[in-house]
This record gives structure tokens, C-alpha cells and sequence, in this order.
């Protein structure tokens, strides 16, 4: 998924945005939140924990 | 952590949200965490942090209690060996931290009743005291958090007033509130926890290092406009 960054810009990225902030892999924008880290960090989900 | 943000004048607030729920290993990993990426961040005292309601398991039938290995072999599948395994790793990483979990005393519960209780809590400013609280009890101290008396008894610790904890605990009084944090993590995508959010603009999953909860703090006070309320 592309788009617009905005690291320069400092306005907020679109839903589907890829936003390039030093520091965090490159990750696409779902329902509004741009998401930070990494992806596969433990969460606990459906009443079991990674 | 404060549950106030002070702000001074110049600066703006930074708004945090964490959904967690007290029976959820990586959630008070993830708070010591953030407590600790607050501590070094420059602007700490601008931050809020909100605690939100997520129950892991809402089916878990009400009254049920079962020793904690014996829910996740029957969750899993898994043998006895895989819990213990699985749960031998959590327990490490949470010792790093600070906390020592005790999964042989843990007790599973379904959690409306502890989260009514942590927004009683929250209309009094002790939201965040409540949420703690709760997470020590049931993976360190062994407490069965769905019991009435015991909640009373944790709420009471905290500064929440006994008449209040047990008047709550009588009705249905806050499950609307539970209810609705569910509903906007279902909004926002949120399917684990824990899940920080900041300023409505930011969303971080999981317990992930303090390093990169401090990047995200400052990513998000960094970002220009008005924070979402």
C-alpha cells in the first residue's frame, strides 16, 4: 500500500498512507492510526497470550 | 504514573490510552514499560495516560473459575508441557520488569465485574491505581478477581470508597463503560492487548521495548496540529 508520507509536511497521513518516521519500519495506516514498532510484538488476543 | 496530566504553559498535552485487561500477562509488562518510557521522556509531565477496558475473554462464562494452566491447555490444546512452557517465557520477561508471576496460583475469571470496578475507579482518579492493583492480584497474588469481596477489598486499597465498590458491584452499574471501550478498539482495529494509542493518531501493539514506546511518545508530541480528543 502507497501514498503520500508526511514526515515533512507534518500534517497527518491518510488511511492507507505509508508513513517513513526514522526509527520504525515503514508500516501502512488501518482505520486512521498510524501504527509504530514492530509488528510481531506479544499481545494477548482471543483469551490466549503469545 | 499520574492519571492528570500537568501541563505547563507553552506545552501541550499528550494524550495515552492503553487497553488492557487485568488477567493479561503482556498488559502489565507493557505498563511497566511505558512507565518506564515516560520516566525518560523530556516532556513526561505533559502525558495522560488513560486506562481502557478490554476483556480478553467476554464468553468466559460468569461465576467460572479455573486455575490458569488448565484454561490455556484447554484454549490451546496444548499439553501440560506447552502451557508451562509457554507461560515459562512471559514469566521471564516479566521478572525483567520487576514482577513476579505466579501462573500455579492464577485464577481464570471473566473480567466485567474487575473493569466496572477500574471505572469506578477512574470517576474517582484512580484509574490507573486500580488497573495495578488488579494486575498484581491476579498474576502475582493469586486473588480471584471476580469475586465481589475481593474487589471491594482491592478497590478499597486503592482509595476507592467500600460503600461505592459494593453499591457497583450490587447493580450493572459501568458495564455500559466497559462495554463502550470494547466497542472502540473494535473500531480502531484493536484485536490484542496491549494497545497503546496516542493522541488518536499513533497506535503501538503489544509489549514492545521501553526504547520504542519513548520513539513513539516523541513521534506523537512531535506531530503538529491539535491532539484528537
Amino acid at each position: 500500500m502507497n501514498g503520500p508520507t508526511s514526515t515533512e509536511s507534518g500534517a497527518a497521513p491518510q488511511s492507507g498512507a505509508v508513513l517513513d518516521v526514522p526509527g520504525f519500519a515503514p508500516l501502512a495506516v488501518p482505520s486512521g492510526l498510524v501504527i509504530l514498532g514492530a509488528e510481531d510484538a506479544p499481545v494477548c488476543a482471543d483469551g490466549r497470550c503469545a | 504514573m499520574r492519571g492528570r496530566a500537568l501541563r505547563v504553559s507553552g506545552e501541550r498535552p499528550l494524550r495515552v490510552e492503553v487497553w488492557s485487561d487485568v488477567v493479561c500477562p503482556w498488559c502489565y509488562i507493557g505498563k511497566r514499560r511505558l512507565e518506564k518510557a515516560v520516566e525518560r521522556f523530556e516532556h513526561a509531565e505533559n502525558v495522560e495516560v488513560v486506562w481502557r477496558s478490554f476483556q480478553l475473554d467476554p464468553s468466559h462464562a460468569k461465576g467460572v473459575r479455573m486455575p490458569v494452566y488448565d484454561m490455556l491447555a484447554a484454549k490451546t490444546g496444548g499439553s501440560a508441557e506447552q502451557v508451562r512452557a509457554m507461560t515459562d517465557r512471559v514469566k521471564a520477561l516479566a521478572a525483567d520488569e520487576g514482577l513476579t508471576y505466579d501462573f500455579d496460583r492464577a485464577v481464570a475469571v471473566n473480567t466485567l465485574d474487575a473493569h466496572r470496578v477500574i471505572h469506578l475507579a477512574g470517576t474517582l482518579g484512580l484509574g490507573a491505581e486500580a488497573h495495578e492493583r488488579l494486575l498484581r492480584a491476579h498474576l502475582i497474588e493469586g486473588e480471584t478477581v471476580d469475586d465481589h469481596e475481593t474487589l471491594t477489598r482491592l478497590a478499597t486499597e486503592v482509595g476507592v470508597p467500600e460503600d461505592d465498590a459494593r453499591r457497583v458491584l450490587a447493580g450493572d452499574e459501568y458495564a455500559r463503560d466497559v462495554e463502550g471501550d470494547f466497542s472502540e478498539a473494535r473500531a480502531l482495529g484493536i484485536t490484542g492487548v496491549p494497545f497503546f494509542v496516542l493522541d488518536r493518531a499513533y497506535g503501538v501493539s503489544g509489549a514492545q521495548p521501553v526504547d520504542t514506546l519513548l520513539a513513539a511518545l516523541t513521534t506523537a508530541y512531535e506531530r503538529e496540529g491539535t491532539p484528537a480528543r
